[in-house]
């Protein structure tokens, strides 16, 4: 019925390779000609594009299902000292129509939760979906006057932000960084785009956010990689001054959009009724705030562990020793013993062993015995806002089984959290431990993060940071001298939490093997930005 | 631009009103403009993005509609004007097809019914099903993340190329599978 024709083997290649970007300029042309001078190539192409894109719904789905059926099995296990009930778990395998169709209804939830909330609604009705992604949060704000309150950290897109005066800094999802300076209003677009409704802003953009948009009410600017200012006066004339790089400028004249112009560094240009015009240069540079310049750094708490000598009232582990570590990750270790039998201190080799067991926070699998031992950040004065770093250095990595896991965490509970380290998500091969930052907002791992192979027995440093507020997982290769470090989705959910908890952990999560890793200098830093952070709070916890 | 500063000055219920029906459109259109705009720029996170960005330029203009035309050809024209700037914003112009041949995509993706993109769906949903595991295993792994190709390649120590070779080879026969799916369902449709 719908069935296109068939077409010719060669233009099924182009559009295969089209589909995966593998085709140049010249493969471009082609294909172009193909489905130009035939009606059927075009169905074709439509169809099987479309198969593409079902292809990645179906793909995430499934990978979501996978884990909702994960998370509804750990639910179904029987609580120790019940009699068990197969049955429960038996209606998952022997219906499996049936099952399928609440898998498929669970994933298609999960999916709409995480990559695809625009598939039930839209911004601009007002219903904001369970869990809209955030486009821009707001990072800085100096002597800011907001006009409808001060906005949430996090912000989607459609947000309108007005400023009666001081200036506000605005992070994008894509890596761009707007200075708004009041008074001002800003439309946020999308993670690439924003809409200078009037007033002045800068904007820096780093190499990864290229092509980044400010429309207004005359035109737009497109960045070509650069950092540039930008003014809308009451009338809708832009004004555009190029500090670095060069920009391109795009005028709009009713509905259509006239002849674009370059600008290079250190010009300036109007854009008005009449078009782009360049404009005298030199008097333009000085109207435009830059950056927000902030009081240096006043404060700074730094709790370090050497491991080589046990510290009173503080966890112990087998033979009773006190570790230096004061605090398990809330939801975690409740059936461990106070001799925790999988730590092992070594004063001697100035390290601290510790010995995986087989849980995971992803489900929060077994976590009752789950070794994330760690810290308190209170107690370094910290009080919700501050930026943080944890550091440690783990010698001779053990080659991992399916899915085991080491290395940082950072949250107020087992499901609340971010961490990263090493992981082998393979579900058949030993040994192939790949970096990783995941977040866990509800329980589930989600925006898992993945980079590399790093040889077992390799020597590494693991950092896990939070600069102006946004998480990233460094991990030096002390042995090879190489680093390499991952971003991902900033998890909201952890934003103004003044009970966290940062720590180590290690687990063999989906197999039965256990594997002893060794920590040493272990170490938290707090940065306060201001007198926050007051001389005295806290305890004295370096051993 | 002006409209959406028109609409503060309409009564609530009409916003209401206008907002229903804008909603009403979109839903009808929605997974079709995605896949068109997908099929522009190929990658999901950017297709997320422009889509994104084209339902609000959507709803701005809104008032530009004409009732008595269809929504989603529309609705194409503008998403393929900002599929173009931001391929050109990324210096990838070259690689998107002239303003004519768009046309003539967006007809035919008009010739492909909400109905038909469900049975489709539908289709490979059984039909992967019926795939082997490797290459279920190759798909998921290859679809589910951006840079999934580099990561399998590595993994099974293979060149991308031959990876997406693989890909290719399992596309197509979905490809045919779904088309023998529908084939038969419309056999049993005009059966009495």
């Amino acid at each position: 019925m719908n069935e296109p024709e068939p077409i010719p083997d060669h233009m099924r290649d182009l559009i295969d390779d089209y589909l995966h970007g593998l085709l140049d300029e010249v493969g471009m042309d082609e294909l172009a000609e193909g489905l130009r001078a035939d009606s059927s190539a075009r169905e074709f192409f439509v169809r099987y594009a479309r198969l593409h894109t079902d292809l990645h719904i179906e793909m995430r789905a499934r990978d979501a299902g996978e884990r909702v059926l994960n998370h509804i099995d750990q639910i179904a296990k029987p609580l120790p000292g019940l009699p068990s009930s197969p049955a429960s778990l038996a209606w998952f395998t022997s219906r499996r129509g049936l099952a399928w169709k609440v898998l498929a209804l669970a994933a298609s939830l999960l999916l709409v939760l995480t990559a695809a909330w625009w598939l039930v609604d839209v911004v601009p009705f007002g219903v904001q979906p369970r869990n809209p992604q955030a486009i821009a949060w707001l990072v800085n704000a100096q002597n800011c006057l907001w006009s409808d309150g001060e906005p949430a950290g996090n912000m989607q897109g459609g947000k309108v932000l007005t400023i009666e005066q001081g200036l506000a800094e605005i992070r994008f999802l894509s890596g761009a960084i707007v200075v708004l300076e009041g008074p001002a209003s800003l439309e946020l677009v999308s993670a690439g785009s924003a809409r200078l409704l009037r007033g002045r802003l800068t904007a820096r953009v780093p190499e990864i956010a290229h092509g980044f948009q400010i429309f207004s009410p005359r035109g737009r600017i497109v960045d070509l990689g650069t950092e540039f200012g930008i003014a809308v006066a009451a009338d809708g004339t832009t004004d555009v001054y190029v500090f670095r790089g060069k920009v391109e400028a795009h005028p709009t004249k009713g509905d259509s959009p006239g002849q674009p112009v370059n600008l290079q560094e250190k010009q300036a240009a109007s854009i008005g009724d009449a078009g782009v015009s360049l404009k005298e240069a030199q008097p333009q540079a000085s109207q435009f705030v830059r950056e927000i310049t902030l009081p240096p750094i006043q404060t700074e708490r730094k709790f370090v562990l050497d491991f080589q000598a046990p510290v009173q009232g503080t966890l112990h582990d087998a033979a009773g020793f006190g570790t230096g570590l004061t605090h398990r990750l809330p939801g975690t270790g409740r059936d461990l013993q106070a001799h925790d039998s999988n730590l092992r201190l070594d004063t001697k080799k100035g390290l601290l062993e510790l010995t995986t067991t087989n849980s995971d926070i992803n489900n929060q699998y077994q976590l009752h015995h789950g070794e994330y031992v760690g810290i308190q950040l209170s107690d370094l004065g910290f009080t919700g806002t501050e930026d943080f770093e944890v550091t440690v250095t783990i010698p001779e990595i053990p080659a991992l089984e399916v899915y085991g896991q080491f290395g940082l965490f950072a949250g107020t509970s087992s499901d609340h959290n971010i961490r990263g380290g090493m992981l082998n998500s393979r579900r058949t091969e030993t040994g192939l431990n790949t970096q990783f930052l995941v977040n866990n907002g509800d329980g589930l791992d989600s925006d898992l993060c993945k980079v590399g192979l790093l040889s077992p027995g390799a020597d590494l440093r693991l950092t896990l940071r939070r600069i102006g507020g946004k998480y990233s997982l460094t991990v030096e290769n002390l042995t090879t001298g190489s680093a390499s470090t991952l971003t991902i989705r900033h998890p909201d959910f952890l934003d103004d939490e003044r009970d966290l908890f940062v720590g180590l952990f290690g687990a063999n999560a989906q197999s039965q093997i256990r594997k002893t890793l060794v920590f040493k200098a272990f170490s938290v830093v707090v940065r306060g930005r201001s007198a926050a952070l007051s001389v005295g709070q806290g305890r004295a916890l370096t051993p | 631009m002006s409209i959406a500063f028109e609409k503060h000055e309409m009564a609530e219920d009409a916003v209401q009103q206008w907002r229903a029906d804008f909603a009403g459109y979109l839903r009808e259109s929605q997974s079709r403009l995605y896949g068109y705009i997908h099929s522009l720029v190929r990658d999901v996170n950017d297709a997320d993005d422009l889509f994104q960005q084209t339902t609000l330029i959507l709803w701005k203009k809104f008032g530009d509609f004409d009732r008595h035309r269809c929504f989603f050809p529309w609705a194409c024209g503008i998403a393929r004007l900002e599929v173009a700037n931001f391929l050109r914003s990324r210096g990838r112009q070259r690689l998107y097809f002239s303003d004519d041949l768009n046309l003539l995509l967006v007809e035919a993706q008009t010739s492909m019914s909400n109905d038909e993109v469900e049975d489709r769906r539908d289709a490979l949903a059984r039909c992967v099903e019926k795939l082997r595991e490797r290459d279920r295993d190759l798909l998921s792994e290859c679809y589910k993340e951006v840079e999934g190709i580099h990561e399998a390649a590595q993994r099974r120590c293979r060149s991308p190329q031959s990876i997406h070779n693989s890909l290719r080879r399992i596309r197509r026969s979905l490809f045919e599978c779904i088309a023998r799916n529908l084939a038969q369902e419309a056999r049993a449709r005009k059966r009495p």
